[in-house]
């Protein structure tokens, strides 16, 4: 019993901490970045924020996603199937559980590899860089309003189950 | 020809009669937020009234 209680408040720190950094950038990049780039590009200045500073954003933001999602996986433990069938009073965080999963597949599957071509990592014509910038800033903006949400059912706390009559 | 007077052959600019085209909310912040916020109502009224 003491093994599964260290694990779940392990699990539940690390989700804590993981989320924080994954969604601390998510909002850099859509409240901070996306407006600077647009200043910097009209000064000649973009690079120092292409160059140097989203490929490691970008780093710490795809891998904290990652490490979120497993460690609230973790969090769950036996009840994981219940939340993700919405079932026997896990329906609240599910839908959080729901909303992050799928933001996680907006950033491996749809932001981080335009992001690529963006940033020149991957070769891609003026055609393709102009089509992966709109996708990548959709998905990104898609999972900003998606965290608005998700973190309200994610603070799954009393006032969540009063207000859900659970 | 009496078919004909019902069916105009000229083409209506409908943006010059004042129609607007709809724009995507998550271009901009507001309206990315509003869209967030509105998603969470429709999922509490969701939560409430379907799941057990």
């Amino acid at each position: 019993m003491e093994n599964i209680n260290l694990v779940a408040a392990l699990s539940r720190w690390i989700h804590f901490m993981a989320g924080v950094m994954w969604i601390g950038l998510l909002y850099y990049f859509n409240f901070v970045q996306v407006a600077a780039l647009k200043n910097a590009g009209a000064d000649g200045t973009a690079a120092g924020i292409t160059k140097h500073v989203a490929p490691r954003a970008l780093l710490f933001f795809r891998w904290a996603a990652v490490v979120t999602w497993l460690a609230g996986a973790a969090l769950l433990g036996p009840l994981f199937v219940d939340a993700f069938l919405l079932r026997n009073g896990m329906g609240p965080i599910g839908i959080g559980a729901w909303l992050g999963t799928i933001m996680l597949f907006n950033v491996w599957v749809l932001i981080w590899p335009n992001q690529k071509k963006i940033l020149g990592m991957t070769p891609a014509s003026d055609d393709e860089k102009n089509a992966a910038r709109r996708v990548a800033f959709l998905a990104s903006r898609t999972n900003t309003m998606l965290s608005i949400p998700m973190l309200f059912f994610m603070a799954n706390g009393w006032s969540h189950r009063a207000l859900f009559g659970l | 020809m009496i078919l004909a007077r019902g069916y105009p052959t000229k083409m209506v600019n409908y943006l010059e009669m004042g129609e607007r085209t709809m724009k995507n909310p998550l271009d901009s912040l507001w309206g990315t937020v509003i869209a967030g916020v509105v998603l969470t109502a429709v999922l509490v009224v969701f939560a409430r009234n379907f799941l057990g």
